[in-house]
């Protein structure tokens, strides 16, 4: 049923191994620095609570992306900041210096900000996360075929959000730029 | 037609933080503090609070100190030595760059790198063994430069953080520290509490005893070399009725303890360690 070993051995070693990727999933979807320490605090709090649910392996990283999105659209992570969690995690975070972006992808930030919320998201998942179209599924809690199919019409609009910001997507390559063309 | 647009779209990821930190590790132990519960009925949270007064301010590792290290704790320097400091190969869109010389002139680690045509600043800190193959600051940093994990020095279950995996095009800039073992007669940059797995006091609950039989663990450890923080500042010599509160290793053979002449932490700005961090299994 649940876990073989020690609950906290086996929280620890997913801790450690996946900590980096949700630190990044979560910091690149919230810019104040106390809500992105908030939000990282209340997601592994809850798999902590949660442990005998969670997936081993490979698995347990998207588990845990499925709960820091909930997280972040419940935001229920704002309760955590009178309790003294992640104190220290607050501090670093408001002092960590990110290189600036790249001024050249400007107008595919913007582009890309102007797609639906559900749409960037599995975009992200795919682009940023590093997922594919299936794992993404299984962090959106939908089926692989729908998750493809919302992929394929992200990319499409993407495409021609890219096309209509004047850009020309030849610079991003040629098949993007079939890609926006491609209106029907 | 969905490899351009996805590419298009992994090169605005925003940054991706500092990956594991001090400050994560210290929020594991927060979590775990409080044993799991069902998930319904109401929040751990009450139960974590009163725990966290013990294991919430340092659990883990500290990167400077206040009351501890008397002077300087700074390194003693970090020697140049012959060959490359660092050994890079290609496979696939990638650098992978690993550490030959842990003890090479920081200036070398650059050079290479910046040969490479990266801007990335790599940093070799000496560190108390519980630290030893952790990345400290950044993980996965912007670009996706990401962590090799292989056999090294590892002393505890961590990943062992031997090198680093860089996209051949990562044009951005990251500082990556690594921790290393310290070389005798260097102090610690990196450090953790005295009772921490992997350090001399660990399970002996040696906090509220008195100096002389702290010494006396230390000493059955190979730890003579014990200097003392209190209230009014670095001291050589205390009463041995005095009572320990607080430690660290500041360098392989020289522990560091926070005392004060009664059972009442002194007052000193700095880390507060566990009293205990041994946990049933």
């Amino acid at each position: 049923m649940g876990p073989p070993d020690d609950p906290r051995k086996r929280f620890e070693e997913i801790y450690m191994a996946y900590y980096p990727a949700l630190m990044a999933y979560v910091r690149r979807r919230v810019d104040a620095p106390d809500d992105a320490a908030d939000a990282l605090a209340e997601t592994f709090l809850t798999a902590w609570r949660r442990i005998d649910q969670m997936p081993p392996g490979q698995e347990a990283r998207l588990w845990l992306y499925g709960v820091a999105r909930k997280v972040l659209a419940g935001g229920r992570r704002n309760a955590r900041r009178q309790e003294g969690l992640a104190v220290r995690l607050r501090a670093e975070l408001a002092t960590w210096t990110a290189p600036p972006p790249d001024p050249e992808l400007d107008a595919v930030r913007q582009a890309f900000g102007r797609l639906k919320d559900d749409d960037r998201e599995l975009l992200s998942l795919v682009g940023w996360e590093g997922l594919s179209a299936s794992q993404a599924a299984t962090v959106l809690g939908c089926s692989p075929g729908t998750a493809r199919i919302r992929l394929h019409r992200a990319r499409k609009r993407l495409a021609r959000e890219l096309g209509a910001g004047g850009l020309d997507l030849s610079r991003y390559g040629s098949r993007a730029a079939a890609l926006g063309g491609g209106r029907s | 037609m969905k490899a351009d647009i996805d590419g298009l779209v992994a090169r605005i990821a925003p940054d991706p933080g500092p990956g594991m930190t001090p400050g994560g590790r210290e929020l594991l132990d927060e979590i775990t503090a409080v044993r799991p519960e069902p998930v319904a009925g109401t929040s751990p949270w009450r139960r974590l609070r009163v725990a966290l007064p013990v294991t919430a301010v340092l659990a883990a590792v500290v990167l400077a100190v206040t009351w501890a290290l008397p002077g300087d704790s700074r390194s003693l320097g970090l020697g140049a030595g012959p060959a490359a400091a660092l050994d890079v190969t290609t496979k696939g869109g990638y650098y992978l760059v690993t550490v030959e010389d842990m003890y090479a002139d920081p200036a070398r680690y650059q050079a290479q790198l910046r040969h490479l045509g990266l801007d990335i600043t790599l940093e070799l800190v000496p560190a108390t063994p519980a630290m030893w193959g952790t990345a400290v600051g950044p993980g996965p940093i912007g670009g996706g430069i990401t962590t090799i994990e292989g056999t090294g020095d590892c002393l505890r279950r961590d990943p062992c953080t031997i090198g680093l995996k860089v996209p051949r095009d990562f044009r951005g800039q990251a500082t990556i520290r690594l921790a290393r073992k310290a070389r005798p007669g260097e102090k610690y940059v990196l450090i953790a509490p005295i009772d921490a797995p992997g350090e001399p006091l660990h399970c002996t609950g040696y906090a509220g005893r008195t100096v002389d039989e702290v010494r006396a663990l230390l000493r059955v450890r190979g730890v003579t070399n014990v200097r003392f923080a209190t209230a009014e500042g670095a001291r050589e010599q205390v009463p041995g009725s005095w009572i320990a509160h607080d430690g660290v290793m500041s360098a392989p053979d020289a522990a560091l303890l926070l005392v004060g002449p009664t059972q009442d932490r002194p007052d000193a700005p700095g880390p507060v360690s566990s009293p205990d961090p041994c946990r049933p299994s």
